[in-house]
């Protein structure tokens, strides 16, 4: 077991290297491009008649406020001081607003929608895919192959327009964006929730079927890859029901798709920002294009804080569940 | 294996389950928290969460106070549009001195806890603004030597004597917004200069201090989440009696991503009042959709759009060279590819011409001698750009197609606008194709939205579009100032980096002219600066974007109820509250407020002369201004307006063709797919 502890140690050191790296990163990029938090935020108030005594009193203030008067390298010691307490301190574009706070208000809708419609086309996906790996040659593939590259290669965003077009403005079945009735509170009730759904057709539709073409794909290239190793064949020519054969098939060639997943889950905190934007959904995505487009250094970093951690036990926990569900590194690990 | 295979099927019927559930009760839905034929939705002036309703706070949501606010109402409101003052919380003013003004508030005047408005809540204001350098009346210092409330009603302001500016002076005081000593004062005990941060949102978030949220105005705080933020109307609220109230009990701003999302929404009617730039506006006329004019050019004006050119860059300041750039630009095509037609050419002279009452500050003679035009609008004229370069020794020596400077040196123009303000995104391009025309070399540049704030902060470009202020009651000081006073630096107001230190002596001078020659006389001199150096190019009105959809609510201000003329939601403080106060729910007649009107009509609006004439008897000098008297015209043509406003559904501009095909052909991949999903399980049993 020692090399494994060993192994252990090595990765939780490089998973806290990479991170901190990330930060200083994630901290200095958006400074070292045109533009502040404070510029916006007055720039928004010059859209009337004010008095530009007034704004440039603001100015000060917000430049005190967001610690921009002090060197770059105090504001990141003071932001990692804080963020270790959980404070991940105030936002600039929705100022007086926790970055926290606004994080977990975006957080569920992001949620909601991405992981339901990256978990469904990976089973669904995979499952045709390796249908269509399966049985070679058959009008079942070559469907497969028909409907995965049609799906996979149609833009989402494309997509995601036409399905508004259709839908939402000439059909007028369903809303054409926003994640609920505009006329109603959030609440436990039926008619919240039926307008919940109603409003997450399209936005999960639009995400669901681009991704279930692309996991078709993958599985039948592995699956059939699959079939040609010599365990199969053998297991094939002593007659091996072909139900067991599948499963054998099915779950030998599952295991990079298996990372496929943990990676997209890992990612899917990040949210998607056009599809988000598309259908007016507010998700994390458009948090962080915001943030990004306003120069909102403390919205910024406190996204990207969590996302990159994210991704990165992501990754972490994908290596270790590879490890229990693939006896060849485990045994790998005992020889090395 | 098994357990995938019921996975997928669990999961196949899930969707469609959910899906059935979905279209049936979504069609019931009937337990309404912003029932339709209450509520108005209006959006386009916020675009991120909703945060903060402190008016103390220097940044704070749409509906609290310098922006488009009518939760704290300021004593008097200047509206450009009218070239009148609304008497809010204040009822009268009036100079008894030169260096006190003394305002009388309402004595009906209460916040909406029941307490009085005071004017001791104007001198904490003013106060607690000092202290915090923020808030209503931050960097009033150089104009205002203090406030005093003088009893519970009546309020004295101070002038400045070292600057002794009336302009800037009244401006601070009369659209002053107080907020209530009783609920800032316990605060502030509590935390401090904090209080900047104080969210002051009631019961519908938590935070540090949690008080019952009171405001001044005929809306207060309701819900926000990150889609929306609602506020609720004052029923009892003071103004009753003398405004009226606003017709929808609730306002709803909704937030967007884009504007794509509006437009649908504005033509399903999930959108009453929006206030965003729409290609094409006059299609949406079969949707219920409507603008203040139904004919060109559909908007209001609300700024100037202006090419600035980087007066620190040396070799970009030669007059001759600007004066070749505004000769080249072909005003008219912006107007019809870039804004469709909505706007309208600006003279050279700064002066927002467009408004009657302003047009007299323009020195027509003068614009003649310049421009060859009364009202200073450049006349396209290439030919003449090219012969100004000419002889100005701006020659293509080395034969690249492009003109070098004088001493030989080859230099480029690049216009820096926002990227993904289409509008401006295409004058820019054209604007570019102009100066290629006479050999300049120029490329239009769509940036990041906060790298064009950076690059014009910084001072670090060579050309980009912009705006000046709206214009105020001492029009064209105003935009002069904003414009041209060295002493600023962007964004407060010069982003052309001018620096011209008589300017600051004119400006300074012209605050404390006010006999009408003597005004005159300083505009005239400014103007003949601004065209013999030219330190920015005028180009268009910018718009005051406004569309309204009469599928739930009737009676929005246009030219043909034109009592109310400032109508973008996202107007500057309490400007666009008043638009909701002639509505009236679809079925039900509409009225226009009969408060509206001059004093000498009998309304309660103090016009703007008043005032010109209350400085004038000030300093002793001779008022009288030869206005014309037609607010809210902005056009020489009126048509008559053809009623709009159709159900849903009707005059549908459907292509059945497009779409139907499109639905057949994502039912046929969605039963292809059921097919290969049930086929495959079939084949497979078979072959088990």
């Amino acid at each position: 077991m020692r090399p494994f502890i060993k192994y252990l140690i090595m990765k939780v050191f490089f998973l806290v290297i990479t991170y901190f790296i990330a930060l200083v990163i994630v901290f200095i990029l958006p400074r070292a491009v045109p533009g502040n938090p404070v510029q916006q935020l007055i720039a928004g108030l010059t859209t009337g008649a004010t008095s530009p005594e007034l704004l440039s009193q603001y100015e000060q203030a917000l430049v005190r406020a967001f610690e921009l008067d002090k060197p770059w390298h105090v504001q990141f010691l003071n932001f990692i001081a804080r963020s270790f307490s959980g404070d991940l301190g105030i936002s600039a574009s929705s100022y007086g607003e926790s970055v926290a706070a606004l994080i977990a208000r975006h957080l569920p809708w992001t949620l909601v929608l991405l992981v339901p419609a990256n978990i469904v086309s990976w089973f669904i996906g995979n499952y045709v895919g390796a249908i269509a790996g399966y049985k070679r040659g058959s009008a079942v593939e070559k469907a497969s192959i028909l409907v995965g590259i049609t799906f996979s290669q149609i833009p989402y965003y494309w997509l995601a327009m036409t399905l508004i077009y259709v839908f939402a403005i000439s059909l007028r079945i369903l809303p054409p964006g926003s994640a609920y009735d505009p006329t109603l509170k959030p609440s436990l009730t039926i008619e919240f929730a039926a307008s919940m759904l109603r409003h997450y057709i399209l936005p999960f539709l639009s995400l669901l079927i681009p991704a279930i073409g692309g996991w078709i794909i993958g599985m039948r290239v592995l699956t059939s890859m699959e079939l040609g190793s010599p365990y199969i064949q053998f297991s094939d020519s002593m007659g091996v029901r072909d139900k067991v054969l599948f499963k054998y098939v099915l779950r030998n060639s599952m295991l990079p798709q298996v990372t496929g997943l943990g990676i997209q889950l890992g990612f899917v905190l990040a949210g998607q920002i056009i599809t988000e934007q598309l259908f007016n959904y507010p998700g994390m995505g458009i948090l962080l294009a915001r943030a990004l487009g306003t120069r909102d250094y403390p919205l910024i970093q406190g996204v990207f804080m969590i996302l990159i951690a994210t991704i990165l036990l992501a990754n972490f926990i994908v290596d270790f569940i590879y490890i229990l569900i693939d006896p060849r590194i485990r045994l790998g690990h005992r020889t090395a | 294996m098994y357990f995938t295979k019921n996975l997928t099927v669990f999961i196949v019927l899930l969707i469609t389950a959910t899906s059935l559930l979905a279209s049936v009760t979504g069609s019931v839905v009937n337990a309404q928290e912003f029932r339709r034929e209450e509520t108005v939705f209006v959006t386009g002036a916020q675009w991120t969460p909703p945060s903060t309703w402190n008016p103390m706070s220097p940044s704070q949501t749409w509906g609290t106070y310098s922006f488009g606010g009518f939760l704290y109402l300021p004593l008097f409101q200047y509206v450009p549009g009218l070239d009148t003052w609304i008497p809010v919380i204040g009822e009268s003013f009036e100079m008894i001195d030169p260096y006190t003004l003394r305002v009388r508030i309402r004595s009906e005047a209460r916040w909406s806890d029941g307490k009085p408005i005071t004017a001791y809540d104007v001198e904490y204001t003013y106060n607690l603004s000092m202290i915090l350098g923020t808030g209503p009346a931050a960097g009033s210092q150089i104009y205002l030597a203090g406030v005093r409330a003088v009893g519970d009603k009546e309020v004295e302001f101070y002038i400045n004597n070292q600057t002794q500016n009336y302009i800037m002076f009244l401006f601070y005081s009369l659209q002053l917004a107080p907020v209530p000593k009783h609920i800032y004062d316990y605060v502030y005990s509590q935390i401090g200069s904090d209080i900047v941060s104080w969210r002051n949102c009631g019961d519908a978030c938590s935070d540090v201090i949690n008080l019952p949220q009171v405001v001044s105005g005929p809306y207060k705080l309701y819900y926000f989440d990150e889609l929306r933020v609602a506020y609720v109307r004052v029923d009892n609220w003071w103004g009753r009696a003398l405004f009226g109230l606003p017709s929808p009990r609730y306002l709803v701003h909704r937030i967007y991503l884009s504007n794509e999302q509006v437009i649908a929404d504005l033509m399903q009617g999930n959108v009453d009042w929006s206030g965003i730039f729409i290609p094409y506006v006059w299609q949406l006329a079969s949707y219920g959709v409507g603008t203040y004019y139904s004919r060109p050019p559909y908007f209001r004006p609300n700024q100037i759009l202006v090419l600035y050119i980087n007066n620190q860059v040396e070799h970009l300041r030669d007059p001759v060279l600007r004066k070749a750039i505004a000769y080249t630009i072909d005003y008219d095509e912006i107007i019809e590819k870039a804004w469709y037609g909505y706007t309208s050419q600006a003279s050279m002279s700064f002066i927002f011409e467009i408004y009657p009452q302003f047009r007299v500050w323009m020195d027509r003679e003068l614009a003649q001698q310049y421009w060859g035009t009364p009202d200073a609008k450049v006349r396209t004229n290439k030919t003449y750009a090219n012969m100004l370069l000419d002889q100005a020794g701006y020659i293509d020596r080395n034969g690249d197609g492009f003109r070098e400077l004088p001493n030989g040196q080859s230099f480029n123009i690049t216009i820096m606008v926002p990227s993904g303000w289409t509008d401006w995104m295409i004058a820019a391009d054209l604007i570019a194709g102009d100066l290629r025309d006479i050999g300049i070399n120029a490329q239009a540049s769509p940036i990041d939205y906060g790298a064009y704030w950076g690059y014009l902060n910084s001072g670090t470009f060579t050309a980009l579009l912009g705006w000046t202020s709206a214009p105020t009651f001492s029009h064209p000081w105003d935009t002069y100032r904003y414009l041209l006073d060295p002493r600023i630096t962007p964004p407060a107001g010069n982003w052309g980096w001018y620096n011209n230190t008589e300017m600051i002596r004119l400006i300074e001078e012209s605050s404390k002219a006010f006999s009408f020659e003597e005004r005159m006389r300083y505009f005239s001199l400014i103007q003949e600066i601004i065209y013999r150096e030219i330190p920015a190019i005028p180009l268009v009105y910018t718009v005051q974007w406004y569309e309204y959809s009469t599928l739930y609510w009737v009676g929005w201000p246009s030219e043909s109820n034109s009592w109310w003329t400032e109508v973008a939601p996202y107007k500057e403080y309490s400007l666009p509250l008043w638009a909701l106060f002639s509505l009236a729910p679809k079925g039900q007649a509409p009225s226009t407020p009969a408060w509206a009107k001059p004093v000498s009509e009998g309304g309660i609006l103090i016009p703007n002369t008043h005032l010109l004439q209350m400085l004038a008897n000030i300093t002793g000098a001779e008022f009288e201004v030869p206005t014309e008297t037609t607010p809210g015209t902005t056009t020489e043509t009126t048509a008559t307006e053809t009623p709009t406003g159709t159900s849903p559904g009707q005059g549908d501009q459907r292509q059945p063709g497009v779409s139907t095909q499109l639905l057949l052909m994502m039912i046929a991949i969605a039963v292809v797919t059921i097919g290969v999903i049930v086929g495959v399980r079939v084949l497979v049993k078979r072959r088990g």
